[in-house]
Parts: C-alpha cells; sequence; structure tokens
C-alpha cells in the first residue's frame, strides 16, 4: 500500500510542478479501460502527455527506464483515445516524463524529461 | 509542411534515382518510413535524427512520413541517410524546397553528422546526369569517383552542418575539382621478363591476348602455369576511357574500390580459388550482386587447378562466354551483369600431375580411370568455349639459369595492340572488338584463306577428324595469328600453328 501512496504523492507534486512552470492540466488519472495517463497537460498550443514515475531509491533502475515499450504503448493508445474524445487531433502533441526520486530526508528532486519518446 | 528531393540507389551496375518526400504534421509525434525500404534503410531513422540534433538544429516533435519512391522496388543503400535527413530539415521550413528539387544526395550519415562515402556513386551519378539534374552532394570521400562524370556539378561535403549551411545560403561552397591525378603509371609487377624460357606457352599466350581468346594450360606441377596466366593481364592493350568506366562502376557497385578512387586504370586479374560456389562466380544473392565473372569484365579471369572447381561452378561459365553477359533472375530483380572476360585455365594433366611428362624420373602412376574421373569435371561444351589449349612443359636447366633477359611485357603489349588495332578496323562495322568474338558468318566474311592453307586445313580435317566447331576455331585463331604477322590473307604457317595450339595439349580425345 506504501508505494501506491507514494506514487500519488508524487503526482500531486509533478502537477503542482507543471502549474508552477506555466503548465495548464488538462485532465489527471484519465483512465480508459486498459491504460491510464497521468497527467495531460496544455504547454501553450502543444498537448504534452505526462507519465510520472516516483522512485525512493535507484535499486530497481530509474524511473525513466521503467516506460518501456510496452507502457509507451499503453500511453500511445489512450493518447491517441483522449485526442480523439475532446477533438484535439489537429493540435502538436508530445510525450513526457517526469522522475521524481524521494531521499532519506524527506526530501524531492524532480526531473522532467519533455518528448521522452513517440509513437511508433 | 512537405518537401522532396532525391537520393540514389543502384540495381544491378545501373544507378536508380529515388524520390525523397517528407510531410511533417501536428499529431502524435513519430516518425514512419515507408516504400520498401531494408534494415540498413529503416534504420536511417535513427541516424537522421541524432545527425540533424548534432548539427545544433533542434527539431520540434512533429508527426513526420517519409515515402521512398518508386515504392515497388527495394531500396538497400545506407546512402539514403543524406537526402531523408535533407528533406526532413526542407519539411520543417530550415531549408528552401526550391534549392532541392533539381539535387541529388547520397551519403550515410555518422551520428555526429558527418558525411560517410557509399557504394555506388559512379553508376548513381551517371543516371542522375542522364536524368538532367543539375547538382550532385556526396561524401567528400566520394568526390573524386563523381567527378568521374562530366556535365553534372559534384559537390563533396564534410557534414551535414556544411551542406545545411551551403543550402540556406549561409555560407558558400565551391565545387568539387579533379585531384590531379596521381601520375604514377599503375606499373605492373608482374613481367614476362621474369619468365624464362617457356617460349611456346609465352607464343601462345601472345596470341590469345592479340585475338581475346580463351586458354587452356595443361602441364606438370611447378611448370610456371601460375607464373604465365599472373602475367596475362600486363600484355593486353591499355584500357579505352569507356572501358575504364565500366570496370569503375562494376568496382563501386561491389564495393571494392580503394579509398577516394577514381578511374580503375589496369585491367581486372581475378582469380578465384576453386572452392567457389555458384553464386560467387556468376553473381546472386536476393538483391543480386556481381560475381567473379562480372569483377573481371574487361580483364581475365583465372581459374587455377581447373578440375577441381565443382562440376557446376564450371558449367555455369557458359553463358557468359558466349554472350559475355550474364543474366541473374532472382525474386526481387532480373538483372543483366557485363562479363566481357578473357578466361585462362591451368590444370595438371592428372591427378598426380605427371602423365605425359618426358623426363624418366616422374613417371606418372594414375591409373587410367583416375585420370578419365580427373578431367571428365570439365565438359566438352566447356573446353569448346576455349580456343587455345596449350601443353606447358618443365622448365628446361638452361634456360632457367639463362641470364639472357626474356622479351618484356611492354615489347609484346605494343604487338598485341597493334593485332588488336587492325582488328578494331576490320570488325567495326560488326560492332565487335576482337577475333574471339567472330560468329560463323564473320568467319566466312574476314578470314579469306590462301589456297594453300585452305588445302591444308582440309588435310588436317581429315586427319584430326575436326568438329565444325573446331574448324571454325581454327580459323579464328589462324585470323589472329596473321594479324600479328600483319597479313591480310591467311597463310599456310598461320593454319599450322593454329592447329598445333588446339592439339597440343593432348587433351583432344578428353
Amino acid at each position: 500500500m506504501n508505494n501506491k501512496i507514494l506514487g500519488n504523492q508524487g503526482e500531486a507534486l509533478a502537477a503542482n510542478y507543471l502549474i508552477q512552470h506555466g503548465y495548464a492540466i488538462l485532465a489527471q488519472n484519465y483512465r480508459i479501460r486498459s491504460a491510464e495517463l497521468d497527467l495531460v497537460v496544455k504547454d501553450g498550443n502543444t498537448v504534452a502527455f505526462v507519465e510520472v514515475k516516483t522512485r525512493r531509491n535507484m535499486h530497481f533502475g530509474s524511473g525513466a527506464e521503467a516506460v518501456n515499450y510496452r507502457k509507451q504503448k499503453k500511453i500511445i493508445q489512450a493518447a491517441q483515445y483522449f485526442l480523439q474524445r475532446w477533438h484535439l487531433e489537429g493540435r502538436p502533441c508530445r510525450f513526457d516524463v517526469i522522475e521524481i526520486y524521494k531521499d532519506t530526508n524527506q526530501l524531492y528532486r524532480i526531473h522532467h524529461l519533455k518528448n521522452a519518446f513517440e509513437s511508433h | 509542411m512537405f518537401a522532396r528531393t532525391h537520393g540514389g540507389t543502384t540495381l544491378g551496375v545501373d544507378g536508380l534515382v529515388i524520390d525523397v518526400e517528407v510531410d511533417s504534421s501536428a499529431g502524435l509525434p513519430g516518425f514512419d518510413l515507408v516504400g520498401l525500404a531494408n534494415t540498413a534503410v529503416r534504420e536511417s531513422k535513427e541516424r537522421v535524427r541524432t545527425a540533424i540534433r548534432n548539427s545544433r538544429i533542434n527539431l520540434q516533435q512533429k508527426k513526420v512520413t517519409v515515402n521512398l519512391a518508386p515504392a515497388g522496388i527495394r531500396k538497400d543503400s545506407a546512402g539514403l541517410d543524406l537526402p531523408i535527413a535533407i528533406a526532413l530539415l526542407a519539411a520543417y521550413g530550415i531549408i528552401p524546397a526550391e534549392r532541392i528539387e533539381r539535387s541529388l544526395f547520397a551519403s550515410e550519415l555518422s551520428l555526429e553528422g558527418d558525411c560517410r562515402a557509399v557504394q555506388g556513386i559512379l553508376p548513381i551519378t551517371i543516371t542522375a546526369r542522364e536524368q538532367g539534374y543539375s547538382s550532385i552532394f556526396v561524401a567528400c570521400d566520394n568526390a573524386n569517383e563523381a567527378l568521374l562524370v562530366d556535365g553534372i556539378t559534384v559537390y563533396g561535403i564534410q557534414n551535414l552542418h556544411e551542406a545545411i549551411a551551403f543550402l540556406t545560403g549561409k555560407t558558400s561552397l565551391s565545387p568539387s575539382v579533379p585531384n590531379p591525378t596521381p601520375s604514377v603509371q599503375t606499373v605492373s609487377t608482374d613481367d614476362f621478363a621474369d619468365v624464362q624460357g617457356q617460349f611456346q606457352a609465352k607464343r601462345a599466350l601472345e596470341i590469345a591476348a592479340a585475338g581475346g581468346h580463351n586458354v587452356l594450360m595443361v602441364g606438370v606441377p611447378g611448370s610456371g602455369k601460375t607464373m604465365l596466366a599472373r602475367r596475362v593481364s600486363s600484355i593486353l592493350p591499355p584500357l579505352t576511357r569507356e572501358e575504364a568506366l565500366d570496370i569503375t562502376k562494376i568496382y563501386s557497385i561491389a564495393g571494392l574500390l580503394p579509398q577516394n578512387g577514381g578511374l580503375v586504370q589496369t585491367r581486372p586479374f581475378r582469380s578465384p580459388h576453386h572452392t567457389a560456389s555458384t553464386t560467387a562466380m556468376i553473381g546472386g544473392g536476393s538483391v543480386p550482386r556481381p560475381g567473379e565473372v562480372t569483377l573481371a569484365h574487361h580483364g581475365v579471369l583465372f581459374l587455377d587447378e581447373l578440375p577441381e572447381f565443382s562440376k557446376s561452378t564450371l558449367e555455369v561459365l557458359r553463358q557468359p562466354l558466349e554472350d559475355k553477359k550474364i543474366c541473374i533472375s532472382r525474386i526481387n530483380a532480373s538483372i543483366v551483369f557485363p562479363s566481357d572476360i578473357m578466361l585462362v585455365c591451368a590444370m595438371n594433366p592428372c591427378p598426380c600431375g605427371f602423365y605425359g611428362d618426358e623426363s624418366p624420373k616422374n613417371e606418372c602412376i594414375c591409373s587410367p580411370n583416375e585420370i578419365r574421373r580427373y578431367t571428365r569435371k570439365i565438359s566438352g561444351p566447356l573446353l569448346d568455349r576455349i580456343d587455345i589449349h596449350i601443353r606447358i612443359p618443365h622448365v628446361a636447366y638452361k634456360d632457367l639459369v639463362s641470364t639472357k633477359n626474356a622479351e618484356s611485357s611492354a615489347v609484346i603489349a605494343k604487338r598485341v595492340e597493334a593485332a588488336r588495332a587492325i582488328q578494331q578496323d576490320r570488325l567495326a562495322p560488326c560492332s565487335i572488338s576482337c577475333n574471339a568474338q567472330m560468329n560463323h558468318a564473320m568467319l566466312k566474311r574476314f578470314c579469306p584463306l590462301s589456297k594453300d592453307a585452305q588445302s591444308m586445313l582440309e588435310m588436317a580435317f581429315h586427319r584430326f577428324h575436326l568438329s565444325a566447331r573446331s574448324y571454325d576455331r581454327i580459323i579464328k585463331v589462324a585470323r589472329t595469328i596473321s594479324d600479328l604477322d600483319t597479313q591480310m590473307e591467311i597463310l599456310p604457317r598461320h593454319i599450322a600453328e593454329a592447329i598445333q595450339l588446339r592439339h597440343d595439349a593432348g587433351l583432344s580425345d578428353l
């Protein structure tokens, strides 16, 4: 259960971080049948789909590493659905990953990877 | 936005212009490459993107579609990296699209953005010129090769950054100019002056070179067959520019040109090992590539230890020897490669090698059956295509230690050249260049026999039970001998020598 709480904390942190950097949140935890988009935000005219990964340590690889081919495919699928549902097909898009590291003295480090991957 | 430019690939020995179309639009970011690209081309996606980034250009991610036309032909050239990169930059509006409409690009890109040399630049440049392109951009290392073609501006570029700066008008780039070709006359290291004795063999090879005849040398081990064969290309007439271009084209496609090498100046000499497969010999592969007979185009194909070759490898030589070209049909394409070769073969008369040797010390120990099995590999039809058969005897001791200088290749080459010139004048109307290529009708027309010669040939015909084909071949060789002798007519002595060159090997009963 601990991990889930950590994840939610991370997603909230990421949302705050993005708002501070001038993004507008379009959706949070947008869920379709088989996949979920952690955050959908607007950067100017661009729609960015953000996957948030929170880690306590690097024992099991970095956060960005965890967004593998399978995960990417799921995100892409959800993104396609999202664009269609809200009639945003013509907009420029991108896929971002935000890694958040929580170290022992309760400090957080946020790493925002823009254009982390693209549709195949 | 949409942009189009042109790249090139090769098909057989010819170049092929590929239209590279790129469209970029909003939507889910991605990079799609369509148009029957093979793995090397499909991987260009990663090279192109990294090379652009390392040329200090940041492209916003968009939905990018790349199309290679004509879509029906499999593209297998890494040289499509550069045109894809250039068209992509034009689709993003970084390079003005009209600057690249009439240009062709051919180079591989490194991750850093450096241009790398690719195979087949010469045929691609020739095709580009024929189709009216004004300029071609190639890697610096390929510039010399592209410059062999007149009538098209060649730009040799170091890296992608240089090309972008030029095409956007930021810097100027001067067209490449031919390097003053290193004036080292490629002196053949193999010279007939090194061969002591063997006067008959040398004479036979001179005749063969003069008329473009194929030769079979039969002799005991260590008699110098290989040594003689290696020197045949040193007495062949010098290459004409067209021939040199033909050869360079083939070597360019096969990727055998030396680094930044221009025109091939020497006649090829190919000596495949006897384990060569059929495909290695005539070419092949799912996208057909040239084999030994094509790599020896306008030169010498030397088959040492002829009976050791597999039977099928030898039999496939029939078509190229007859037609001077080889047609290879595969599922992807049917391609004709040129193969105008002079075939030189060497073999021992029997497995132990001493059958028919005069010296009493080396008596042949093979049974008749073994000898038959050994020589059976070489079929009649193949032997029929070899005009001159000679026997190479042991070198005599007094010849071996003789300090007298043997005749050098340069002197022999002069005579060969003169004889070839005579043939060219005579055979030009039939668009062939040497006596060996004459067919039966041409023999009748160009080979007038003196009366004595005719009666001599008649005698030989009955005496040796000659076939119609052997009869033709004797006349052909006699024609070459009389050309070397600068005689209009074929005289009895020419016929006599020609008959000897046919029957000297003692293989006529094979």
